[in-house]
């Protein structure tokens, strides 16, 4: 029987008897081959740095140039537009910003992004997004786990339960949040929900201990420690050897081992004193503006050289969500995060790991074409723009499109679940195999059936 | 010969029901399906019931019919080939027991063949049936218990239960666990702690017939008993010591009262429809209206309503912004709609708040109806803070002493005050005095007038010359006090006096967080279009789903009577919720107990028993525990003791090769889990192993911080920081990292079942968190003491305490072994003995050996 007909999980579960800790290797950490559950397509891509833009980004003032919005500043919406804060609801709002031609393919860029126009012959730029709630708590979820519900597994869960981690020593889905702190709805972004607990992601905070107590305590020298390590694991084995089936005992052995093997990868991925001074400029860590987001994106790359499978950037609460002074706020948030986030595809390039590398650059939903308040702009899940880069995606590409305000995609519609489905596309998987049991039935991150989730051939080159 | 007689009666139903060929009516069409259901209720029935749904199946209604089973539908219309249902028939696959007879079969075949007329559009049943095809809308019924070929394995009715099904598979109940084995898990299931040496020898040595029934009873009668499952009401009930919602996450510092509410409650074994009630309506049944008494007689009552504070309020910390206020506000109700629902109807409602769910039955207007029970106290138009949703705890005549008593005091305060002041006054003006007199006399004067003229009357020149001045006007206290010894002398006495008056103020109030109405008329409340609370849709009355009404227990809001300020809504939910016919509270509850001692429940979605939820593993066992735990008198005592004293509890958690081969999810529990202790009992343990834990009991939380690194834990120097994990400050943004990383819930809605997961993070807290390692300290020290001697004694009673038996061979090897090599790595360390056990003791406390009960 060869894996590709026989299914990663069944493997493990009819194996781990026999060779318990031996399965858990493969699951934790081996590089292999994309396996049967949920094979599909042969993948460029290995792995995936997420930069998640939670709030809502303004796609009218950054992605989405429209004249006509401009034309009619000031003007009733002609037509039904959907708000979420109803009493506040004002007339069409123009973008103060200019928008100018990027790159070898033209593609309009916003002002306010003048280093992601420096990577725009690599980017695909989705401008016809489409979600299905304007709650941002509902957002994260349907953009993470596929569904408006909380308890579901997230993307990076899928991704690496399906592929597994291809380093020894690191988890193999990591989150680099906001020093400042958690996103909203916070921990549940990177949940495994339903499946296994060893697929769930692993928050690294900011600072010289991105894990809790990495380091060995005082007063406990490598050595005492080593043989403490060497006395622990076989207890723990005397313990396993009574109950041979059991996984979660086994996994904890491996975690034991893999908790010390973190001790020292971890320092090793943070120390960025091996970064040429170029490549720290390049990411704006020379700039304060740029410095604290700039360090995750380069950490972000060193992760993924490390061969862990999916990396995700927060930012603290939800810092796009615009409702009032909209373009004071986005030249900050631009300030922040433009150039660091094209500087990791800019570096993933010239070292040759973008062709493997997905990078996602998207928020939950967008904002409306209208003014909340003054000078704000309310909540959109009509349309919204969002770029990837990477990984077989389409570089220079532009998809699909908006109305002539920006509001709703009308153009090749790609749907929040459309996007997983082609995610796991251009990773090797087919979306509609990968499945895990839950509840009575195979479910999934696009749940097929229910979402009529599809890939999008045209945004892959 | 029963059957057959009955299949002819059924026939002849069958042909008399049957449409005749001539009838092409819509009506007589619409009937056709009668004659089958009836026929399935009597020979289909016993399994393709609403309750039981064997292969998900229910044959008893037209619905059921038309949505199929596991395997989809059953019914082509006119199609025989393809309806598996005939094919199922046809095959005498169906029923398993005695083929359905020639008569029989016509009415099937020529129903179908016809067009399978009555059975309405898949489209329509969908997921979301009305409810009357599932079982967990039924009213639990006592089951038979089942007869067994072999009952001398089982102890009691449980056992049947579980014994039955493992028979049906060829299986049967594993032997009994050995005494320490038992203990342990007794000891942590019922009390979260580990048993002591002294707890284990008297229950290994005892001799006598039911020394496992009193060793039960012991940790029943525990006062750790209601921590443990205090806990776990808490998780259900969604507690936290604060209010959530914003980053903010602003404290809830009287929260503490209801933990300790429930605590007692559960120590008490309070009849657990009692307890709902207080929960939810104690206000109304302590006959509140403003004003009112809380006395020793009936605080708990109100004490209790915390229950519905529970969810996240942000309302105390919302900025100005009108739509997002309104908004805060409404969520506050929908949390607490939602706790109500996964922690006691074992329904999801939230979909229900924009649409009718589209799985279970639930409309979009019955979601505002259980809204609206909880609307005059969480009236959105009429908002009272989460702060000052309180009471003070005393009566009138209390409060009015107490009021009169302050203002005594205050009047005191101020007289005394006075009196400093005015003798101040003239030694004020009279230095002024000297200080102006090297002025000239025109200035001087100008001054003066101006200086004693109020500020309104003075001209604009008069505040200039006042403010050039400034200098010598301004004479401080201290000035004066330094320049006139009397004065000084004086001041000292008035502030000794105000002390002494003070010192008789009376300590302010205690206060209760509670939930009450704000009103006396109750205010209408709307269906909100697409849960949009601008968007007022049809006005509902106060009422509960009917999917959950289907047998007597109905909700009904008494009359208001005059002296009543309560609308009374509450107390109607609470009564509905406790009727002996509710469908899911008993069922739910018992499934709970069932789930903390088992890891899982009978219905594995312990917070959702609709359509969308799991089957019951035993559905018979789920309604015999749901019957016997009305019929005590709602005790969750008695549960435990049918639970704890069954067969299918004492089994070992061996691995048996046929069962494991047969069912290796345990789903039929041939064997104990091997099961993962909890966040709490984790850390509660490892301080009670190494002798530090502090077992005093309720009160305020402890304050927890968030250290330079990240850390939260209770600072170093707080005296209580070794208090049990429960009394822990349970902030949501904030949980002890210890208990985070072991999967405690940072409560957002509530949390029904934890999750269990397995990650390295646990790993490098078990090696490297500060506070193990002051545990392993103090445990060895504590082993170093007790047993002084040998190595061999040190590890026995070190295995004992941690583990709560004596090591293996292997164990003691690896042991011996290793302190032999920490012997030398410390030979030149003073303390080298110390330090060898402290390692040692550090791993115990690591090992899985702890970390599982088995």
């Amino acid at each position: 029987m060869t894996l590709q007909t026989f299914g990663r999980r069944e493997f493990l579960n009819q194996s781990a008897g026999a060779v318990g800790s031996l399965a858990l290797s493969w699951l934790l950490s081996r590089e292999h081959p994309v396996l049967a559950r949920g094979a599909g397509s042969s993948p460029r891509a290995k792995s995936v740095i997420c930069l998640f833009q939670h709030g809502g980004p303004s796609q009218v003032d950054l992605f989405d140039h429209k004249p006509e919005l401009n034309r009619r500043h000031g003007e009733k919406y002609p037509g039904e537009i959907e708000v979420h804060f109803t009493g506040q609801a004002g007339n069409l709002l123009g973008s103060p910003f200019r928008f100018a031609p990027a790159g070898q393919c033209g593609m309009q860029l916003s002002e306010l992004l003048p280093h992601t126009g420096d990577i725009a012959d690599e980017i695909t730029l989705i401008r016809s997004m489409k979600t299905f709630t304007v709650d941002h708590e509902a957002g994260l979820r349907l953009i993470h786990n596929g569904k408006i519900l909380a308890g579901r597994p997230t993307w990076g869960s899928w991704v690496l339960y399906a592929l597994g981690s291809s380093n020894d020593n690191l988890p193999g889905y990591v989150v680099l949040a906001d020093p400042e702190g958690l996103p909203i709805d916070g921990v549940r972004n990177w949940t495994s929900g339903w499946l296994p607990a060893v697929f769930q992601g692993t928050p690294f905070r900011s600072g010289t201990a991105p894990v809790l107590n990495l380091n060995v305590p005082e007063g406990i020298s490598p050595e005492a420690r080593a043989r403490q390590l060497g006395f622990l694991d076989r207890l723990n084995r005397a313990h396993a050897e009574k109950f041979p089936e059991n996984d979660e005992l086994a996994a904890r052995i491996a975690n034991f081992e893999m908790a010390a093997r973190m001790q020292t990868a971890i320092p090793d991925v943070l120390d960025l004193s091996d970064e040429t001074a170029e490549t720290q400029k390049l990411y704006g860590l020379d700039q304060q503006a740029t410095a604290e987001y700039g360090r995750r994106c380069l950490l972000a790359r060193r992760l993924v050289e490390r061969g862990v499978r999916f990396v995700q950037l927060f930012l603290s609460g939800q810092p796009w969500d615009t409702h009032s002074k909209n373009a004071e706020q986005l030249r900050g948030l631009c300030g922040r995060t433009d150039q660091p986030s094209a500087a990791l595809v800019k570096d993933l390039k010239r070292r040759g790991l973008l062709d493997s590398t997905i990078v996602i650059w998207a928020g939950e939903f967008g904002r409306l074409p209208i003014s909340q308040g003054s000078d704000g702009r309310d909540h959109n899940g009509q349309g919204f723009s969002i770029w990837l880069a990477g990984g077989g995606f389409r570089g220079g590409h532009v998809h699909g499109a908006t109305d002539d305000f920006g509001y709703k995609s009308v153009d090749d519609v790609v749907t929040v679940h459309d996007l997983h489905a082609t995610l796991l596309h251009a990773l090797g998987l087919d979306h509609v195999r990968l499945t895990y049991p839950h509840e009575g039935r195979d479910d999934s991150l696009t749940d097929e059936v229910v979402t009529g989730a599809r890939v999008i051939p045209a945004l892959l080159a | 010969m029963m059957t057959d007689f009955r299949s002819v009666i059924l026939l002849g139903l069958a042909l008399v029901c049957a449409p005749a060929p001539a009838a092409h009516g819509d009506d007589a069409r619409a009937r056709a399906i009668d004659a089958v259901l009836a026929l399935f209720e009597v020979r289909c029935a016993e399994c393709h019931n609403a309750r039981k749904r064997s292969g998900k199946l229910v044959l008893t209604a037209a619905s059921g019919v038309a949505r199929g089973g596991a395997s989809g539908e059953v019914v082509a219309p006119g199609d025989l080939d393809n309806s598996v249902l005939w094919q199922r028939i046809a095959a005498d696959d169906m029923p398993p027991e005695q083929p359905l007879s020639d008569g029989e079969r016509a009415v099937v075949r020529e129903w179908i063949a016809a067009g399978a007329h009555g059975l309405p559009p898949t489209s329509e049943v969908g997921h979301a049936g009305d409810g009357a095809d599932h079982w967990a809308f039924q009213s639990p019924v006592r089951p038979p218990v089942p007869q067994l070929s072999d009952a001398s394995v089982v102890v009691n009715d449980v056992d049947r239960f579980i014994q039955s099904k493992l028979e049906s598979r060829g299986l049967s109940l594993g032997r009994e666990a050995e005494r320490t084995t038992l203990v342990r898990r007794v000891s942590f299931t019922l009390t979260g702690l580990p048993p002591t040496p002294d707890e284990i020898a008297l229950f290994v040595a005892d001799g006598s017939p039911d020394a496992y029934e009193q060793m039960v009873e012991r940790y029943l009668a525990s006062p750790h008993y209601g921590e443990r499952w205090g806990r776990h009401w808490l998780d259900a009930a969604g507690y936290a010591d604060s209010n959530g919602y914003f980053n903010a996450d602003t404290d809830r510092p009287l929260a503490y009262r209801y933990r300790d509410y429930v605590i007692r409650s559960l120590n008490d074994d309070k009849p657990f429809d009692r307890f709902l009630i207080e929960q939810i309506a104690g206000d109304e049944l302590a006959g509140y209206r403003p004003g009112a008494d809380v006395t020793p007689e009936n605080i708990d009552l109100y004490v209790a309503t915390h229950f519905l504070r529970n969810s996240q309020d942000g309302t105390d910390s919302s900025d100005g912004n009108p739509d997002e206020l309104q908004l805060d506000r409404f969520t506050v109700l929908e949390g607490t709609v939602q706790i109500i629902g996964s922690s006691l109807l074992g329904l999801t409602l939230q979909c229900a708040r924009c649409h009718d769910h589209k799985f279970e039955p639930v409309t979009q207007r019955e979601y505002y109806q259980l809204q609206a029970i909880l609307f005059p106290a969480y009236n959105p138009d009429n908002w009272v803070k989460a702060a000052d949703r309180t009471l003070t705890v005393a009566t009138q005549a209390e409060r009015d002493a107490h009021t009169a008593q302050t203002a005594k005091i205050e009047a005191q305060i101020s007289a005394l005050r006075e009196s400093l002041q005015a003798a101040r006054q003239p030694l004020r003006d009279l230095v002024i005095r000297e200080r102006l007199a090297e002025l000239d006399e025109t200035e001087r004067t100008a001054i003066l007038i101006a200086k004693d003229k109020p500020a309104a009357d003075r001209s604009d020149e008069e505040d200039e010359l006042l403010k050039q001045h400034k200098a010598l006007l301004d004479v401080s206290d201290e000035q004066l006090d330094e320049r006139f010894a009397e004065l000084a002398e004086f001041h000292k006495q008035i502030d000794s006096g105000i002390a002494q008056v003070e010192s008789k103020r009376p300590p302010p109030l205690e206060r209760i967080a509670v939930l009450t109405e704000v009103t006396d008329e109750p205010p209408v409340h709307h269906v909100l279009v697409r849960g949009a609370y601008r968007e007022h849709g049809d006005e509902v009355e106060p009422g509960v789903p009917a999917a959950l009404c289907r047998s007597r227990a109905g909700f009904t809001v008494a009359d208001k009577s005059a002296d009543q300020y309560s609308s009374g809504r509450r107390t109607a939910l609470a009564q509905w919720l406790t009727s002996p016919d509710h469908p899911t509270v008993s069922r739910i509850t018992v499934n709970r107990i069932w789930q903390e001692h088992f890891g899982q429940g009978i219905v594995a979605s312990s917070e959702n028993f609709g359509y969308t939820g799991s089957e019951p593993t035993h559905p018979e066992l789920l309604d015999y525990l749901a019957a016997e735990f009305i019929e005590s008198g709602w005790s969750m005592k008695h549960i435990h003791r049918l639970i704890l004293n069954s067969q299918t509890y004492r089994q070992s958690s061996a691995p048996q090769a046929p069962a494991l081969a047969a069912d290796p999810q345990n789903k039929l529990l041939w064997r104990f889990p091997v099961m993962r202790l909890d966040a709490e009992a984790i850390r509660d343990a490892i301080l009670a192993v190494s002798g530090l834990i502090d077992r005093t009991m309720f009160g305020p939380y402890v304050p927890t911080q968030r250290g330079s690194d990240g850390t939260v834990d209770v600072a170093a120097d707080q005296p209580a920081r070794f208090r049990r994990s429960l009394y822990l400050q349970q902030r949501r943004t904030q949980l002890p990292s210890l208990l985070e990383v072991f999967d405690a819930p940072s409560m957002v809605t509530n949390c029904p079942k934890r999750p269990n997961s397995t990650v390295t993070l646990q790993s490098l807290a078990q090696l490297n968190a500060p506070v193990m390692m002051e545990c392993a300290r103090a445990f060895a020290a504590q082993i170093l003491k007790e047993a002084p001697n040998r190595d061999e004694d040190r590890l026995a009673r070190a295995c004992l305490l941690a583990w709560g038996r004596l090591p293996t061979t292997a164990e003691r090897e690896a042991a011996a072994e290793f302190l032999a090599l920490q012997a030398m790595l410390y030979a030149d360390h003073g303390d080298g003995t110390e330090l060898g056990w402290r390692d040692l003791c550090q791993m115990l406390l690591a090992a899985n050996q702890f970390l599982y009960i088995e």
